[in-house]
Formats: structure tokens, sequence, C-alpha cells
């Protein structure tokens, strides 16, 4: 069953199916826009409905049955290609010839047949285009099904590739009908007609053809291949340009979002803090001034984002070939050049920053303040900003916060132990930081906070140092060694955990195992003096201490 | 080189030429003149001749009159204008000129052997 539609052509009425009135539209379309310009235009189109008419009314004669593509196709071919009408005095000669050399190229199209195709109509319609019976081809992709195996995801990749020939003309390219060909249709009937009338030709006139045969099979298997490749090439580059563009625009999307919605969303202020400081906040104790932070935003923007940006836009160009925005290339490379020139004027300038280091180191004898136990007992105390003890031990760095309306910033100190050749116990402070000159590095690292508290048989450190916001972020440290002499016992109390720093013992033990132990400092180093056998696996050396005595053991 | 397209462009060139001198000895509507050039093998495809009509008119060496027609669209006979036969008549002796001069030419360069 088909739909039919009923046309008015010069005031003669005809009635057509609907696949052959798409054709036929199409064709007086295309002869309209040909003569768009030309002033005759509306006759010119006249003139030819006029004839179709005539053409239609001539096949049909007087029953006016029903216009089939058969016939629009026959009408068509006699009218020839609307690029052949070319005989105007303005167009030269050698653009027609052109003209008429790439409707000649494009008089077949490769398409799945699915009107009579078996699975998907692939084997079908490289037979119309090679214009051999489609068993051949058929038979070839079984043979390649059987032995090869490869067959079959050749053939799908060719289901995928091929586009099914849906549309009238679609169908009409397919086979090769002269849905818009003239002389050219005609040419093709001669060729494909009976050997017979061509034996019966001359001689010479038969090698010539056969011989144009040959080379047109060639070309055809040439055109066959690039539909392939290019169909292949499509896919993938659409596929690729897909996934730029979604890389790309993500990537701007969190950069933006790092930059611009994190600053918002974690915002602290009075005594709240964050583990982690978001970008302004970074920026506002690294930088010496607002125009370094904005140099250094912008200068990364440029240098990260714009890539990401060409990507991008790369991606679109994959999907879209023919979307195109002039001087784009240039602009992002412009962009990039300025990103990442103020990026390294920035890193430059904030090198300077730290390139001098100073230490203030201050050593308090507490043997002289009262420490006279035999056992001293090693303990952090609370934290006297209120911070939370175990997110501030797994919070490396340093952080920012109000007290009493001052900024401060703060920072973990680190503690050691080692031996001290004299008889008393000492603390070494060692309070260091950087900046461009080694008298402002002293100054940063002079104004330092940092208190501990101690009794006759304990010491207790405050977790953090801290300094004002002012100084700015420039590598400040704390370093607490504690000397205590040979034959001294401290305890490690588990509270300590958090701020010691790779205690050198004589096991090799790592920090977190350390505490909540008894250590003796020998002349070999800091022994433990209640470890359980065999705690330490990867030890080879094990030590058992019972009753005052120490056993040695090597595995 | 392609031979078809040397013949087309040959005949491009002179089928205004034939158009002009089909017309000039009686009116005639495009379905007549079609028949004559296809039979003269001057014409392959029909859509060539109305877009060559309708700037012969538009040029004044044509004009043309409407006619019913008992099996099927109005006819528009084309005739030639006076300006359109004065035209007719310096392309026919431009025409014997080139003729001559190009068989001339052919007839002295002819190889030997052709017949």
């Amino acid at each position: 069953m088909k739909r039919t539609v009923q046309v008015n052509l010069s005031g003669q009425v005809f009635t057509i199916d609907e696949d052959a009135y798409e054709v036929l539209s199409a064709y007086l379309k295309r002869i309209a826009s040909l003569y768009d310009r030309s002033a005759g235009k509306d006759e010119i189109l006249s003139d030819i409905e006029s004839r179709i008419a005539e053409l239609l009314i001539e096949r049909k004669g007087e029953s006016k049955e029903v216009v089939t593509i058969e016939d629009v196709a026959a009408v068509t071919a006699i009218m020839g290609n609307p690029e052949q009408f070319e005989d105007d005095s303005m167009d030269d000669t050698e653009e027609s010839y052109r003209t008429n050399y790439s409707s000649d190229s494009s008089k077949k199209r490769l398409y799945r047949d699915s009107d009579n195709g078996i699975i998907g109509g692939v084997c079908s319609g490289i037979a119309y285009y090679f214009g051999i019976d489609p068993v051949w081809i058929r038979l070839f992709f079984g043979l390649s099904f059987i032995f090869f195996g490869s067959g079959v995801i050749f053939y799908i990749l060719l289901w995928i590739i091929i586009p099914e020939a849906r549309s009238a003309s679609e169908k009409l390219n397919m086979k090769g009908e002269p849905v818009n060909i003239g002389s050219i249709g005609k040419t093709i009937e001669k060729e494909i007609g009976s050997l017979g009338e061509k034996i019966s030709n001359s001689g010479n006139n038969f090698s010539r053809t056969s011989g144009r045969k040959i080379e047109r099979g060639i070309d055809r298997l040439a055109h066959f291949l690039a539909e392939i490749f290019r169909g292949i090439f499509k896919v993938l580059g659409k596929v690729l340009g897909a996934i730029f563009l979604m890389i790309g625009t993500f990537t701007i999307i969190f950069m933006i979002a790092g930059i611009i919605g994190v600053a918002d969303v974690i915002h602290f202020d009075s005594n709240d803090w964050s583990s982690s400081m978001n970008i302004y906040e970074w920026g506002d104790i690294v930088f010496t001034s607002g125009t370094w932070l904005l140099s250094a935003i912008v200068g990364f923007i440029l240098l990260v984002g714009v890539p990401f940006l060409a990507l991008a836009y790369g991606g679109v160009k994959l999907l879209f070939p023919r979307f195109k925005v002039p001087y784009l290339g240039a602009s992002f490379f412009g962009l990039w050049f300025i990103g990442l020139v103020l990026s390294i004027m920035t890193a430059f300038s904030i090198g300077q920053e730290f390139s001098k280091e100073e230490k203030v180191v201050k050593t308090v004898v507490l043997s002289d303040r009262g420490l006279i136990a035999d056992t001293i007992n090693l303990n952090v105390g609370h934290d006297p900003f209120g911070i939370s003890t175990n997110r501030a031990y797994y919070a490396n760095n340093d952080f920012m916060m109000k007290v009493d309306n001052r900024r401060i910033i703060v920072g973990n100190v680190e503690f050691d132990i080692q031996q001290s050749s004299y008889s008393q116990v000492k603390l070494e402070v060692k309070k260091s930081a950087q900046a461009e000159s080694n008298e402002e590095a002293g100054i940063r690292a002079d104004s330092i906070q940092y208190n501990f508290s101690m009794d006759s048989s304990s010491i207790t450190f405050d977790p953090f140092f801290s300094y004002p916001q002012m100084h700015l972020l420039r590598d400040q440290e704390v370093r607490l060694t504690l000397k205590i002499p040979v034959g001294q016992v401290v305890y490690l109390d588990p509270s300590i955990k958090r701020v010691m720093d790779d205690i050198q013992n004589v096991t090799d033990m790592f920090d977190p195992k350390m505490v909540s132990h008894y250590w003796i400092m020998n002349s070999e180093g800091l022994t433990c003096l209640d470890c359980k056998e065999g705690r330490d696996n990867e030890d080879e050396i094990s030590i058992d201490v019972d009753n005052m005595s120490i056993d040695v053991r090597i595995k | 080189m392609n031979i078809e397209n040397s013949k087309a462009q040959l005949r491009k060139g002179i089928l205004e030429f034939c158009a002009l001198a089909l017309l000039q000895k009686e009116e005639a509507y495009p379905s007549d003149l079609l028949n004559s050039l296809k039979d003269a093998e001057l014409i392959v495809v029909e859509g060539t001749l109305y877009p060559l009509l309708s700037r012969l008119k538009n040029a004044g060496l044509l004009t043309y009159r409407w006619e019913e027609s008992k099996s099927g669209p109005p006819r528009k006979y084309y005739s030639l204008t006076e300006q359109g036969r004065m035209f007719y008549g310096e392309l026919v002796s431009s025409w014997e000129e080139l003729r001559n001069a190009v068989d001339k030419l052919v007839l002295e360069n002819q190889p030997p052997k052709e017949k």
C-alpha cells in the first residue's frame, strides 16, 4: 500500500505516489536553486514543469494512472541533470566541466538495502554499488564467517557505518538509477546493457568499452573503500569529539567551581576551622599583595584552563566540522602564553620570598627548673585552640584562625629526643622561617609563639605553634628536641604521638608504636624497657626485657 | 580527457544557432524543437533547451504566443523577432566562414591513412 498525492503541473492534475512526489519535488527544487539568480527563473521552471507534464501524459496515455517513482525517474532522465543544463555563457567551461565531473562521481552512493537484505541489507547494498548479484557478496561474507570469523565484526561495522537507504531518492541513489542524471544515466544503461550488443559493435569499439568498464570497476572499488574509510573516521571522529568536549567542559566547570564556588562553600570565620584552606585563604597568606594573588589565579586559569577550552573547542569542531570561530586558535595560544608568563613571574616572586631562611634557637635547661624525676612523662596537652585532636593530627597542613580578633596561622610542631652530652635535661626549641632577607626571616622566626609547661616529673607540650597572619606562610617550623643524658628514662604518653617526628631508637621502631612505653637513653640510643618480644615483625632484632636484664636476640 | 564532455562542449556552442535555425523557418513549440534537435543528436538532455529559450527571449530575439492543447498543458509557440532574424543572419554567415575554416584545417592536417 502506498500513499499518493495530487500535483498540478502546468494545469494538469496528476495522482502521484508519495515517494515519486518526493523525488520530483527535489528535482524541481534543484533546478530552481540553480537558476535562483537568473532573470528567467520562473519561466524556465514553468516551461520545464510543462514539459514534464507532457512527458508524463505521453507515458501514461489518457488513462492517467498513478505516476510511480519509475515514471518520475524516466522523465527526469529525459530532462537531464540540472547541472547539465548549463549552457549559459556566463559560466566558464572550466566550471561546468567540474560540475559535470562531480555529479558523475556522486551518481551512486553506498547504502544498506533493508528492503531486500537478509540481516542488515549490507550485502545487498554493496551488490547494488558494484552492480552485481548480491549472492556473490553474501557468499563472500558467508565464507568469511566460517573461515575467519572476523567477517562478523566487519559486517557489524559496515552495518553501523553504511547508512540505510530510507527515502526514495536514497534508494534511487543506491541503485544508481538516474534521479538526477541525464546522459550519464543513459551511458550507464548502455554500458551495463547486454554484452551481445557490444560484440555486435565493431571490435575496436568493444575493446574500448570493456577497457573502460574495467577502469570503472576499479574506480568503483576505490570509491567503495574510500566510503568505508570515510565512514570509520567519521564515527571515530564523532566519538573522539564527544569525549574531547566532555573532558574539556567538565574540567573547566570543576576549575571554575574550585576557584569561585568552593570559596563560598567552605567559608570559615571566628573559631571554626577547616583542615584544608580554600584558594583565597591560602593565597592570602602566601602572597605579599592582592596583585600577586590575582596574578597567580589568572595565570593558573589561563595556563591550565585554556588547553582544556581548546580541547572542548576541538571536540566541537570534530562534531560539527562547519563550526568555526575565526582566530580562536591564535587567541587560545595567546591566552595560554599570557598565563605562562604570569605563572612564571608569580613563581619567581614567591621563590624570592622563600630564598632566605633564619633560625631562632632557644635552649631551656629543664633540670634547673625543677625537673628532677627519674622517669619523665612526656605528653601533649589540650590544644589551646580547641581543635579536635584527631583531625588536627591528620591535618599536617598549617591552618588559619581567628583568636581575639587577631588572625593567626597555626602549625604543627615536631618533636624529637636525642642524647645529651651533659647531665642535664634540656629542651631545644628551634623556630625557623623564610623570607626575602635574613633580617626579615629572623623577625618572622622570632615572632613564632610556642608554649609548653612542666612540673617535677612531666613535660606537657602544646601541639601547635602560632604566628600572626601578617607574617604570611613562609615555611615556619618549630622543632622541639629533648636532650636527655644517658640513663634517663622517659615515658611516652599516647598523646605525644601527634607531634613525634622520627625519633631514633635502637630498634628502629616507628613513632606511633613507641608510645605507651618506657624508654631509657643508653649509649646506643633510646631503648625500650617494656616492649613485648616479636611485636615488631619488621625488625630482625628483638629485645626482651625481664627483671632488669636485657636480652637481645637476633633472628 | 572525456570524449563525451568534449562532444557536449561542441554541441553546446552551436545549440543556440540551431534553435534559431529551426525557428527561422516556422514557429514551433519546445517539444517540436526537442524532437528535431534530438534527431540531429544535437541535444542530450531536454532540460538544456529551456534556459536557452528563456535567454534568447529575454534578449529580444524570440517571442511566443500561447496555444491551447487538447492533450496536455497549453503550449508556447516560439518565433523569431525581427531582431532575431538579423541575429540569425549574422550567425549564418559566421557559421559559413567557420565551417570552411574548420573543414580546411581538418582536411589539411588529416593523417594520410584516414578514410
